[in-house]
């Protein structure tokens, strides 16, 4: 039996298993917290158990579906560590409310779905995984079940989502036509003979899925809408684990099952890259909501990130540039997203209004939303800096000099967006006098996004370290 | 040991600016003194120091590629850092009095200063493109907190976003730049890269590219064409920051980037021309403009960028010593002129050259300073200023008669405007503008005059063979006396001639209106450069647009489907319960048969299973939990039994 393959899973699935009739009693106010603070800890454990796999020799497990290799270890060691810190926001936010025992449930199933996408080397498991990460996501995003926003947001994102995964589904099967097996090492060894116009077929078909989840232009259209109507700790979390998971499914698709950049996927995902950041950071020039400001900045990341995966064949860091990078957009996006959270809460708006003044009524969550954004922007010496440094490097050393100089541009481009939110804090004059003291659950998840971002940055070998290992892929 | 104290020189002002902003609510007017202090530290360690020192680590390493940061200091890096401190710790001195008066915010003010000075000093004395990076980075997000220190004005806001947006677009080529030369070389270490630059072993086109790269750093940090809109407006920011950010230091950076690659550039003739030229440009454009502008602090931005610009030329003409002594002195004098226009600023309210005039009997420390710094930017033997000017002349006299009568000509321009400013401000009548403002406080004054000393004695202290063995680089032969005098005659005739129609017609500009359209137009152009970006977003926003209202439709229309079927639904259910309801009509019928049928006996055995029925029904609670907890149980019996299975 191969089960030692999959205890990080294991635990997460079982507790969440559990949970489920634990937060049905978990009724009076005193223990609504239990659920969230037992999920916590069985993350934790989770990446007790997933960090050994690291130094793993690779191998695959249960018949040749499932890898054990330390570029799995290392993407779902990023996404506990989104889980983990997305859970103390979401406490607080749902402090009080019946929905609180729930929210960490889902939370769990969706990380299980997302840790499982990392490891799957089959086809029929990865369209069972992708869809574990989107269902929890969407119950999320329901969760506030009284506002009429939210529910329009979770019908498009369940619609649109049902709609992008059916045709993966789709592009998914013309794979195993092709080469009558579902594993990925198997179609790529088979794919090597096959007829072009199908791969190409193929490939098109499978991006749709995968785009969806990372929120690649053209299939980006949900992000906004969600992001705005859900809450800020639940926008948080869709914007940081499924991406995740999908660019950690999609570099274990393209580097197994279509080596050799088969079927010219990397300059398709180049173009793919150029539009993604261009569209997300031009939109965004004109948001005056935070939360869908957010959310074109990060298509644009998404952009940046795509970069670096259409050279991971041709350039040796490009692999470690996309693993570092997601780390440093986790930390930093759920900085910004923690923030958001407390000033939503705190005056009911996400408006770029609500944060005017905030320096003066606020200093601490002030400081931590300005370091977030401007790592975003990669202002040295924060971990966005150092994490497009790498990006814009691997480009140039894959041969794509042209998408870095793209890159570069947009990169100053998306300066204003994020300088605009920093004005309304230090330079406008407030509007309200008080600001509500914020829960621990968002100072914790604050704190701990603040100190991942400034510590990469000046040390960024401390995430480069573990990424570095996980480079190692099962092939 | 060598070197380890070099990391104090920076981390000083960064710690007096952390140290001011934790004190602030308690000590609002600290933060100064421990500025003044912290540099004063910053500068003693450097001058105890002297050249040689070094310090590196690992930052990144990454396969072949090793990512360092450090500090060095070469004789170019220490004079650069030496120039920057002494600067910094005069206008810092000055600020502590102008500031007096500011009723809150000076915590934050001070904190911005020292967060520069430290950014400034780690990006002159960096060893390695990152640090150097990281500096570069950093003085613009000072820059962009102190000219937006005055934030109830809109038009401050605006201008630090501008300032700081225009010189990233040229700091993301310097980016693109060093990640390429690390990407040849392997190693961000500057020294390395320029080694290799030196030892030519790049294809030929290489090193003009890196060159170009490089070069739209420079171009978007010292303001030259066509990044040069920024600088000027950046004058709405408090006089200190303009006196240190905006002209002695932080714009000058872009020269320092040249100088400090200057190996590279001399491997890259293509770029070197592209450096004299956009330079020539530049300072012919911004001199031409500044004999137009009528707001004082605006003259000097542009007399700022011109002066940037000769410095670019030095450097084009392959000279970087005269770049270099001209970096030292302009700081000196530029920051004289500005100290002493923001000390007639405070005292009259107004820095309308129109409404100025006549104030030299008023005020004749401030007007005695500025003659100091106007005498010295016109290139009047000896002061501060004449000194690097003759040594970029006979660079360019050195290079042909056309190129020097381009500085002849420049020297002209400048002793125009900064005559007709000066003569504007300080001679002929008073045209309304009055001393009104609280006598200046001791620390205003000893920062100014300390400043003008400089800017009188300071060419003649460091020019010389003594400043060239310093930094490596060659004097340029002197140029022969007829130049030389020429160039004097054409500065001394520029200010006659600039300060004589200021003081008959005041302050109206020098040369006709001609240059303010200029200025318009490149401010036109710079606002036509970010319309297509403007433009795009719009698009873009109106076609998502159009994609949110569709699949509102789309769900609308799935809610409809439901809506349908749901009806669908209620009628089936109607049809079922009028089948179930006359079922029921023959059950009663049946019942009433079968109680009279059967006897009691039954219902005794119905009764003991009704309550069976019962208890189960309470299982029933309708509670998703319970539910899914039986589930639970029965995949752990599964699971269980299975590990039995298993293990036996």
């Amino acid at each position: 039996m191969d089960l030692g393959a999959v205890v990080p899973e294991m635990i997460l699935a079982a507790l969440a298993l559990v949970l489920v009739p634990v937060a049905g009693w978990a009724r009076a106010p005193r223990w609504r917290t239990a659920p969230a603070v037992l999920a916590g800890l069985g993350v934790i454990a989770a990446m007790g158990f997933t960090a050994p796999m690291l130094w793993a020799t690779p191998t695959e497990a249960f018949c040749g579906t499932y890898a054990v290799d330390p570029f799995r270890a290392a993407y779902q060691l990023l996404l506990e560590l989104g889980a983990l810190l997305t859970l103390p926001m979401l406490a607080a936010h749902f402090r009080g409310h019946a929905q609180e025992p729930h929210a960490p449930i889902a939370v769990l199933f969706a990380l299980v779905g997302a840790m499982g996408l990392a490891a799957s080397l089959d086809l029929g498991l990865i369209v069972l995984f992708l869809q574990m990460v989107s269902f929890p996501s969407y119950i999320l995003v329901v969760l506030a079940r009284t506002d009429r926003r939210a529910q329009e947001a979770a019908l498009k994102y369940f619609i649109y989502g049902a709609v992008a995964l059916a045709v993966m589904a789709y592009g998914l099967t013309f794979l195993f036509g092709l080469t009558g097996s579902l594993n990925l090492r198997a179609i790529g060894a088979g794919l090597a003979g096959a007829d072009p116009a199908w791969v190409a077929v193929a490939l098109g078909l499978v991006l749709v899925g995968y785009g969806f989840e990372a929120t690649v232009v053209p299939f980006q259209f949900w992000a906004p809408d969600v992001f705005q109507g859900a809450s800020a700790p639940v926008s948080g979390f869709i914007s940081v684990v499924p991406k995740v998971a999908a660019f950690a499914g999609l570099l274990r698709l393209l580097l197994e099952a279509m080596p050799h950049g088969l079927s010219s996927w990397p300059l398709l995902l180049a173009l793919l890259a150029a539009a993604t950041m261009s569209w997300g950071n031009l939109v965004a020039l004109r948001q005056r909501s935070l939360k869908r400001m957010l959310a074109y900045s990060s298509i644009a990341q998404a952009g940046y990130v795509l970069m670096a995966v259409a050279v991971a064949e041709r350039a040796a860091g490009a692999f470690g540039a996309v693993g570092f990078y997601l780390l440093a957009y986790l930390f930093m996006n759920l900085g910004a997203f923690a923030v958001v959270a407390q000033v939503e809460r705190a005056g009911g708006s996400d408006s770029l209004r609500a944060v005017r003044g905030l320096g003066r009524r606020a200093p601490w969550p002030a400081v931590a939303l300005t370091l977030a954004l401007l790592s975003l922007a990669g202002i040295p010496p924060l971990a966005g800096f150092a994490g497009k440094v790498l990006l814009l490097g691997a480009a140039i050393d894959g041969g794509m000099a042209w998408l870095a100089v793209i890159a570069a541009i947009n990169m100053a481009v998306a300066l204003f967006y994020y300088v605009r939110v920093v004005a309304e804090m230090y330079f406008a004059p407030e509007e309200r006098a008080t600001f509500a003291a914020p829960g621990a659950g968002y100072a914790l998840s604050t704190v701990v996004a603040t100190a991942g971002t400034l510590a990469l940055g000046i040390l960024p070998a401390l995430g480069l370290v573990p990424i570095g290992l996980g480079t190692n892929l099962l092939r | 040991m060598t070197g380890s104290g070099l990391v104090a020189v920076p981390l000083l002002p960064l710690l007096a600016a952390a140290l001011a902003l934790a004190i602030g609510r308690r000590l609002p007017r600290a933060g100064g003194v421990l500025l003044v202090v912290s540099l004063a530290g910053s500068l003693a360690v450097l001058l105890s120091l002297r050249a040689g020192g070094r310090l590196s680590a690992d930052w990144l390493a990454v396969g072949r590629f090793r990512l360092l940061v450090g500090l060095e200091a070469t004789g170019l890096t220490w004079f650069a850092a030496a120039v920057v401190a002494a600067t910094a710790l005069a206008v810092s001195l000055y600020a502590i009095g102008y500031m007096r008066d500011e009723p809150t915010g000076q915590p934050r003010f001070f904190a911005g200063m020292g967060l520069f000075a430290g950014a400034m000093l780690a990006l002159v004395l960096a060893s390695s493109f990152i640090m150097l990076f990281a500096g570069w980075e950093l003085v613009g997000l000072a820059s962009y907190l102190l000219i937006g220190f005055r934030s109830r004005e809109d038009r401050a806001v605006a201008a630090a976003t501008r300032a700081f947006l225009m010189t990233r677009l040229g700091d993301m080529g310097l980016l693109l730049g060093w990640l390429l030369a690390l990407l040849a070389t392997g190693t961000t270490d500057i020294g390395a890269v320029l080694d290799a630059a030196r030892s030519g072993q790049w294809v030929p086109g290489f090193a003009t590219l890196l060159g170009f790269l490089m070069f739209a750093g420079a171009v978007g940090k010292s303001a030259q064409l066509p990044l040069s809109a920024w600088l000027p407006d950046a004058m709405v920011g408090p006089t200190p920051v303009s006196a240190l950010l905006h002209s002695a230091t932080m714009v000058a950076a872009g020269v320092f980037l040249l100088l400090r690659l200057f190996p590279l550039f001399q491997a890259a003739p293509g770029a070197l021309a592209l450096v004299f030229w956009t330079g020539a440009v530049t300072a012919v454009f911004a001199a031409l403009v500044a004999t137009a502008e009528m707001d004082l602090k605006r003259v000097l931005a542009w007399s700022t960028s011109a002066q940037l610009a000769e410095m670019m030329i030095a450097v084009g003409l392959g000279v970087p010593y005269a770049a270099a002594l001209h970096f030292a002195t302009h700081a000196t004098f530029k920051a004289t002129l500005f100290t002493a226009a923001g000390s007639m600023e405070r005292q009259t309210g107004t820095r309308d050259l129109g409404r100025l005039g006549g104030l030299a009997r008023a005020m004749p420390l401030t007007a005695a300073v500025f003659a100091a710094g106007a005498l010295s930017l016109a290139g009047v033997p000896p002061f501060a200023g004449f000194w690097s000017e003759e040594a970029i002349l006979s660079a360019a006299v050195a290079r042909g008669p056309g190129r020097g009568l381009l500085m002849v000509g420049l020297a002209l321009l400048t002793g125009v405007y900064i005559g007709r400013a000066g003569i504007a401000a300080f001679g002929g009548r008073s045209r309304g503008a009055a001393r009104t403002g609280p006598p200046q406080a001791a620390t205003m004054r000893a920062g100014m005059i300390a400043l003008a000393v400089a800017a009188v004695l300071a060419g003649w202290l460091l020019q010389g063979s003594s400043l060239a063995g310093l930094l490596g680089m060659r004097e340029p032969p002197r140029a022969g006396a007829g130049w030389r005098g020429l160039a004097i005659a054409a500065g001394l005739a520029g200010l006659s001639f600039g300060g004589g129609r200021a003081w008959i017609c005041g302050g109206v500009p020098a040369l006709g209106r001609f240059p303010q359209f200029l200025a318009t137009g490149l401010d036109r152009a710079t606002r036509a450069a970010v319309e297509p970006a403007k433009r795009a977003s719009t698009d873009l926003d109106a076609i998502e647009r159009v994609q949110d209202r569709s699949a509102r439709a789309l769900a609308e229309a799935v809610i409809c489907v439901s809506a349908g079927l749901d009806a669908i639904e209620h009628a089936l259910d109607r049809g079922a319960r009028a089948v179930s309801g006359s079922a029921r009509v023959l059950a009663h019928g049946a019942e009433w048969v079968e109680a009279r049928g059967f006897g009691q006996g039954g219902d005794r055995l119905a009764a003991a299973l009704g309550d069976g029925g019962q208890r189960l029904r309470a299982l029933q609670t309708g509670k998703l939990y319970l539910y899914t907890l039986g589930l639970f149980v029965w995949a752990a019996g599964a699971l269980g039994a299975g590990l039995v299975l298993l293990l036996r």
